[in-house]
């Protein structure tokens, strides 16, 4: 039996909104997956549905071939370490929770939780562990989501804005032990970000939703290898593109700008005058996701 | 720690509020023979006043709490059922030591007839305004908690049999010594009458906010 996670015709409704629409997807063991959309395009909920925190409205989600939803075998696979806000936890009362009390609770509820993994890192982030979750900063509260999903050492992991509030020497230090953990460990990370480029390096996978739907699943390496933006006159961009599937048109004075994704040995037309240059993966998440794509 | 050690830790936690709501309790049955004019009188009244608003705030504080641990939990991989038999445990201990420790109260003070089915009414109450207000907060959180079993089913129908058997009780009592509020009783018994309506009430309008959730999760016990 292939490890993996599987959601068949995942659907989210609340009220009359539509948080997920048909979502089928897999996520197979031993990768490290970039879940990106824009805010409010369903990342969050797919990832809670799929550790069982919220009930999808239909379809199913299966880990290793068990589902998900009442399973305590299953669960135990799952971490998902969500992102707490300042807002949330006061509201909640999750404020009032000592650091020290939450990570007790995670080493109760996570079977491999490494402990002095656990240590380390709060000793490397300068958590104090005394200090009540509602007096943390926004970077610190990262602080110990990261520590709760890195410590968990469960097989699935869900990361939702780990770097949220982090300066740039955090960030840079936990995309480092994310690799070093998933070198060790072949663990699956499923990370959901909006620092994309920063995190792009890390992914083998990249997953896009946009408005509840999936719409790319692809190998990160291979996507932006297929991806190009086309610059120049209108007339000689539209020649050369001709019959390639073309996103996120930018058209200033009689220059024009196109992205576009080339497919089973599909290429951009030669003899014209048109400037070809690679793009990044933020870019693709743009041309694909952007205002009017 | 396991998780069933977890959920008695949690539970005994907050036993401290069910103690000093006994505690006003004893107060209250201490002073409804004196004169309320007296300073003594007035004094017993206003501590009595300050520590029945400080228990409620405290309980509403303590499922609260209770909330939040049970969320916590199931953001880390804990079933509903589980959940949900973490709930009655918590309700149950509180219950049970609310029993033992009002029966003690009751014993050294004044163990009176009239004193005894007043104490054995409030308990179920108790308990039962305690799943109330859980079941009322439970249906309103984020997460999804379903609490409705086969235990705290029958736990309920055991709570209402004691309240009106104690009532009846009282009512006997009472009638015993020749009328049927003797002086010194109407007012543990209206107030007793008022915590078992109040108990009753609160947990079933949580039972209905809670049912309306129940099955379409699929976590039923």
């Amino acid at each position: 039996m292939m490890e993996l996670i599987e959601c068949k015709n995942l659907c989210k409704n609340y009220k009359d909104k539509s948080a997920l629409k048909d979502v089928n997807v897999t996520f197979e063991k031993g990768k490290i997956y970039g879940l990106i959309g824009r805010n409010g395009a369903g990342k969050t909920t797919l990832l809670s549905i799929m550790s069982a925190q919220n009930p999808a409205s239909g379809g199913s989600i299966t880990v290793d071939g068990e589902a998900v939803w009442e399973n305590p075998n299953a669960l135990k696979k799952i971490c998902f370490s969500r992102e707490l806000n300042v807002s949330q936890t006061s509201s909640n009362g999750l404020g009032a929770m000592k650091v020290k009390e939450y990570l007790k609770i995670a080493s109760i509820y996570y079977p491999l939780w490494d402990k002095d993994m656990a240590k380390k890192l709060v000793n490397e982030f300068e958590l104090d562990v005394n200090k009540k979750m509602g007096a943390l900063s926004k970077g610190m509260l990262s602080m110990v989501t990261i520590v709760v999903a890195l410590a968990s050492k469960a097989p699935y992991t869900f990361l939702d804005e780990p770097v949220a509030g982090l300066d740039v020497i955090m960030r840079e230090y936990f995309y480092k032990l994310l690799v070093e953990e998933y070198s060790e460990t072949g663990r699956t990370f499923i990370i959901s970000t909006h620092i994309i480029e920063e995190a792009s390096p890390m992914f083998e996978e990249v997953v896009m939703i946009k408005n509840g739907t999936l719409i790319l699943k692809e190998n990160t390496e291979e996507l932006i290898a297929s991806a190009f933006h086309v610059n120049g006159k209108a007339e000689d961009v539209d020649a050369a593109t001709e019959g390639l599937s073309k996103y996120h048109e930018e058209i200033i004075g009689r220059s024009k700008g196109v992205t576009v994704f080339l497919k089973n040995g599909e290429k951009i037309k030669e003899g014209y005058d048109v400037t070809v240059q690679p793009v990044n993966l933020q870019q693709i998440f743009v041309a694909l996701c952007g205002m009017g794509a | 720690m396991n998780r069933f050690k977890y959920w008695i830790n949690v539970s005994l936690k907050d036993l401290s509020i069910i103690v000093l709501g006994s505690i006003a309790y004893a107060l209250f049955m201490s002073i409804v023979d004196e004169d309320p004019m007296s300073l003594i009188g007035f004094s017993k009244i206003m501590v009595y006043f300050f520590s029945i608003i400080w228990f409620f705030f405290s309980f509403i504080t303590s499922v609260t709490r209770f909330v939040l641990l049970t969320n916590v939990a199931i953001s880390m991989g804990e079933t509903r059922k589980n959940v949900a038999l973490g709930i009655h445990l918590y309700n149950l201990t509180q219950f049970i030591f609310a029993f033992l420790i009002l029966n003690i109260v009751a014993f050294i003070t004044d163990y009176s007839a009239i004193k005894l089915v007043t104490v054995l009414t409030s308990i179920p109450a108790t308990y039962l305004f305690s799943c109330g207000v859980g079941l009322i907060i439970y249906s309103n959180s984020k997460t999804d908690i379903t609490t409705k079993s086969v235990p705290a089913t029958i736990l309920m129908f055991v709570a209402i049999i004691v309240i009106f058997s104690s009532c009846f009780l009282t009512g006997i009592a009472n009638l015993s010594s020749g009328e049927l509020f003797p002086e010194g009783s109407i007012v543990p018994t209206v107030a007793t009458c008022i915590i078992a309506a109040l108990g009753i009430l609160a947990y079933f309008i949580g039972t209905i906010l809670t049912r309306k959730r129940l099955c379409k999760y699929e976590a039923c016990l």
